[in-house]
């Protein structure tokens, strides 16, 4: 180093004082109120307590970290100026981590800085991304007596799996420096925090309706979509004068209209563009000379003088915010013909299922029948995905069918019964996600009867939805007729997984299992993959033969996913001898399981399940799996995932006395 | 380092504020990093309950830092404190790693000990090694761990980690002398359980030497796998399950130019690796082992070179 502690300390002071003078001031500047709550669970139920915005650097102080979850629009980027000034005034040097500048070289980047260790993400981050410049050598110079914080935005804006490993890296960077804090905003959803007691859960609350009138004074009418404006960026456009019927995505418009001066063609070329950039990059950012050739320069320009698009000095460029991006890429795809939503395109707009505020705009564009076509779709790719988008989407009336609804809500509330506790836990989430009245009867079901009962109160003289109703109620036990079983074929995706879901708790005859071991030899990749999700519930030593072989032999990863869970599934139902050649199997394909990640994560996750349903040996059964999976990697990071089932398992299922070493 | 004049007398205390102020100019001091909570200098982790209560009792580490899993003796307020106790969450690497990262960064302590129990290793003819026996008190030279190799059909082969071991200057400092010249039956306050088998007279001893940590995915001590991987460690004293976890945590946690901290590991024998199993006898010695470990680790801490916080005058 070239200068001392205390001289490194006066030039980081005197930077980031310069660069808090230049941030962006927000007009009005709301007074945001945060509610804290215990753990995942309650942030999602809504259950904390609740402060203004100078209680964050107290909590900051006391927990050492901090997650700020919030929708989009919700005022996060602001609420981290201001609180980058007052920690300033608080004698804290704040680091600015701004991963809105992600680009998409910067994946392969991060994959390179953590190879061997996630821990040096950190390092990447800070001299990838601080603001102002500095590296995390020089960070650590500074006086053990100074307070360090980093301040990093737009963690939802990358892929759910970086998100993750950045939340590990933060982590272990504020371990290894001395007073090193951290806060970080995200989307609402869960995480898995490194170590969740250092860490304090917040999300930004909704405005009241006191707070909406402060901010205009007495004349303001409160419109009748009044939701919209609890939300900080749709509140300021309300306030200048940019707020039209039509939720989100009719205020991105009017706002791009009204700003950019473009034509409504011109916008349909930007909007094209704005998915290209999604698909090319799989992050916010772009190269802007690729904005210069789709636009060409006078448009291009124009909206860099409007601000619509801000440079950045690496010949990068970005959408000024988020939702003027993702109002694009939705206004784009909502006017495509359904083939153009592929599995391909939607994993891209969501950052492969980190962020799904494209799809509910583009399930806010879309009216009616076309709305539910497109809710089958997400359906079809991703059933949470379905759950988040209505939950996030702003239909008054003209959104997905109450029986599209309905359908999402059933199969969501299914999966709160299932026998993984991860799959409960994902399905919890989906539902208290989304606040609106005719979820409750799903999220407050005890049983699948109840989830039952709500489906049958659905008024509804849909044939479609009836169908589906019929197949839907066939009670746990009950036999299932060869035509309906023969819907898992159906290229329908509901019926198709419906059928498969009905099947596993059906009564099927020894035919109808050996059918379906057959349809694990069909062509189409998701029909085998709903056959082997179906035969899990049929202990039997054909279908553990059929499962095994998919999972040794299929090419598409989904059908291998199938498998593994299935193979799990039949091991808990299963008797003593088929369990015990079950978990000697999959230990024996250990190694291979291991290079196959999805295969090897969802064996993790199926391992954990019910308490209640658990076998008297089930902690061997995992111990044994755990055990051959964590000799089948030398890489720390799996070998800790290991362990940890392993542990885990021991906590629910272990009555044995520890003798090893005392 | 503050200069300490105060040899001079009160007469000369303005006086030797004065040179000890022109001294000091232009230099900037910094003590002992702070943590979230505050600062220790030793922190003491325990996994099972037996460890934990005979730690408490033996240290008198009574009074809970409000909101955290940390017992003092003094103020629980104050924020700078000698020694502070936890209990790990769970006896396994992965927990007891979070634990002691959360440790270091609520308190930085500037040295770790590890305390508890441990299964004493026996060498072909049943006996324990080097002696080692139930109710006898290791302090760890250095860590083993069996994943370090990766035995297979082809061969064994090294596979590794960055580890930290334990510390050595307090292992000739410290630890060499106390296992010398502390009368460790006599500091004993818990009477030696009469189980025995086979029966034999028992001397409380302390072994500085070699521990090897188990990894408890592959199974407990009776499993062919795990005795497999032990055998390698010929020459190892005892064997935990811990002792990896926090080998890897200190190290990965001195990271800091400000912060270098050290640990030991204390382990009391509760019950030896190899004859028959013995269920009550090793029931019996747990909290006896627990409690010698607690002994030596007490003696152990008062040995340390106090670390002055500001303000306070030793």
């Amino acid at each position: 180093m070239k200068v001392s502690p205390a001289q490194q300390l006066q030039i980081l002071s005197k930077a980031a004082r310069y660069e808090l003078v230049n941030l962006p001031d927000e007009k009005p500047t709301f007074a945001l109120r945060l509610g804290w709550s215990h753990n995942y669970d309650d942030l999602l139920t809504g259950i904390h307590s609740e402060t203004d915005e100078n209680g964050l650097l107290n909590k900051l102080l006391e927990k050492g970290k901090v997650v700020i979850a919030g929708r989009g629009g919700g005022g996060k980027t602001h609420l981290l100026y201001r609180t980058m000034k007052r920690a300033a005034a608080a004698e804290f040097i704040p680091i600015f981590i701004d991963l809105k500048k992600w680009s998409g070289a910067d994946y392969e980047r991060w994959k390179d800085w953590t190879a061997a260790d996630l821990s040096e993400g950190a390092s990447f981050l800070i001299e990838r991304f601080s603001i102002p410049k500095v590296s995390s050598l020089e960070l650590d110079w500074l006086p053990p007596t100074a307070k360090k914080v980093l301040v990093v935005d737009g963690l939802n804006e990358l892929s759910a799996n970086v998100g993750q490993q950045i939340l590990y890296a933060l982590n272990e960077i504020s371990t290894d420096q001395v007073q090193t804090y951290v806060i970080v905003a995200d989307r609402l959803v869960r995480r898995q925090l490194p170590s969740e007691r250092s860490w304090a859960l917040s999300t930004i609350l909704p405005f009241s309706e006191a707070q909406i009138r402060s901010y205009f004074g007495d004349k303001f009418r409160i419109p009748n979509d009044s939701r919209m404006l609890e939300i900080p960026f749709f509140l300021n456009a309300a306030i200048k004068g940019d707020l039209v019927p039509g939720g989100r995505a009719a205020i991105s418009s009017s706002f791009l209209r009204k700003h950019s001066g473009l034509t409504e063609d011109q916008l349909d070329r930007l909007a094209r563009f704005a998915l290209d950039a999604y698909l090319e990059n799989k992050a916010r950012t772009f190269a802007f000379s690729n904005l210069l050739q789709s636009m060409g320069p006078e448009i291009a320009h124009k909206i860099l003088a409007a601000r619509i698009v801000e440079k950045l000095d690496d010949g990068l460029a970005y959408f000024s915010h988020h939702l003027v991006h993702d109002y694009l890429v939705a206004r784009h795809l909502a006017r495509q013909e359904p083939t153009a939503w592929t599995r391909r395109t939607l994993n891209a707009v969501s950052f492969d299922r980190s962020s799904f505020d494209v799809t509910a705009l583009i399930l806010g564009l879309l009216k009616g029948q076309r709305a539910s076509l497109f809710l089958r779709t997400l359906y079809d790719w991703d059933l949470y995905a379905a759950g988040y988008a209505m939950a996030e989407a702003d239909t008054q009336g003209d959104g997905p069918t109450k029986e599209m609804r309905a359908l999402i809500f059933a199969m969501l509330a299914e999966k709160r019964f299932d026998i993984v506790m991860a799959t409960r836990q994902r399905a919890n989430d989906a539902l208290l996600i989304y606040q609106s009245p005719d979820a409750a009867p799903y999220r407050a079901a005890t049983d699948l009867p109840r989830v039952f009962d709500a489906v049958r109160v659905v008024d509804s003289t849909e044939g479609w939805f009836n169908e589906w109703r019929r197949l839907f109620l066939k009670p746990l036990g009950s036999p299932l007729d060869d035509e309906s079983l023969n819907l898992i074929l159906d290229t329908d995706s509901v019926r198709g997984w419906t059928i498969a879901n009905v099947a596993k708790r059906t009564h099927l005859s020894s035919d109808q299992q050996s059918r379906l071991r057959g349809l694990l030899a069909q062509d189409e990749a998701v029909v085998r993959w709903r056959a082997a999700h179906a035969l899990g519930s049929f202990p039997a030593h054909a279908n553990f033969d059929a499962l095994i072989r998919a999972l040794d032999q299929d090419p598409e990863a989904d059908v291998r996913y199938g498998a593994i869970r299935s193979l799990i599934e039949m091991a808990c139902y299963s008797d003593v001898e088929l369990r015990s050649v079950i978990a000697t199997e999959v230990e024996r394909r250990a190694d291979r399981i291991s290079v196959d990640n999805r295969v090897a994560t969802e064996l993790a996750r199926a391992l954990l399940i019910d308490l209640q349903k658990a076998p008297q040996d089930w902690l061997q059964t995992v111990k044994t799996i755990s055990r051959s999976m964590f000799q089948s990697t030398e890489d720390p990071t799996n070998r800790d995932l290991w362990r940890s089932v392993s542990s885990k398992a021991e906590a629910l299922y272990g009555h044995e006395n520890m003798t090893f070493g005392g | 380092m503050q200069i300490n004049l105060s040899f001079l007398g009160s007469t000369y205390k303005a006086l030797a504020a004065a040179v000890s102020s022109i001294l000091t100019a232009n230099r900037v001091v910094y003590s002992a990093p702070l943590g979230l909570k505050g600062r220790a200098r030793v922190g003491v982790i325990t996994v099972i309950p037996e460890e934990f209560s005979a730690a408490q009792e033996v240290f008198d580490l009574r009074r809970n830092i409000p909101e955290t899993p940390y017992f003092v003796q003094t103020d629980p307020t104050l924020g700078d404190w000698d020694t502070v106790l936890t209990q790990a969450t769970d006896r396994t690497n992965v927990p007891l790693s979070g634990d002691i990262a959360a440790m270091i960064q609520d308190l930085r302590p500037q040295v770790l000990i590890l305390l508890g129990v441990a299964g004493g290793l026996c060498d072909d003819n049943g006996k324990g090694r080097d002696g080692i026996d139930l109710g006898h008190v290791l302090i760890a030279e250095y860590v083993g761990y069996v994943e370090f190799l990766k035995i297979t059909d082809k061969g064994t082969f090294h596979r590794h980690y960055a580890i930290d071991h334990p510390s050595l200057p307090l292992r000739r400092s410290v630890a060499l002398p106390l296992s010398k010249e502390f009368d460790l039956t006599g500091a004993l306050k818990l009477q030696q359980p009469d189980k025995v088998t086979p029966q034999r007279q028992i001397v409380p001893r302390i072994h500085i030497g070699p521990i090897v940590s188990g990894e408890k995915v592959m199974g407990d001590i009776h499993d062919p796998v795990q005795i497999n991987l032990l055998k390698p460690f010929d020459n190892s004293l005892a064997v935990d399950m811990e002792s990896i976890g926090i080998a890897r945590q200190v190290c990965e946690r001195r990271s800091s130019f400000w912060y270098n901290p050290r640990y030991a590991v204390i382990r009391g024998i509760s019950d030896l690796v190899g004859p028959p199993e013995n269920a009550e006898v090793r029931a019996a010695w747990k909290p006896f082992a627990a409690h010698a470990a607690a002994i030596v680790a007490q003696e152990f801490i008062r040995r340390l070179p106090r670390d002055p916080a500001p303000g306070v005058s030793l």
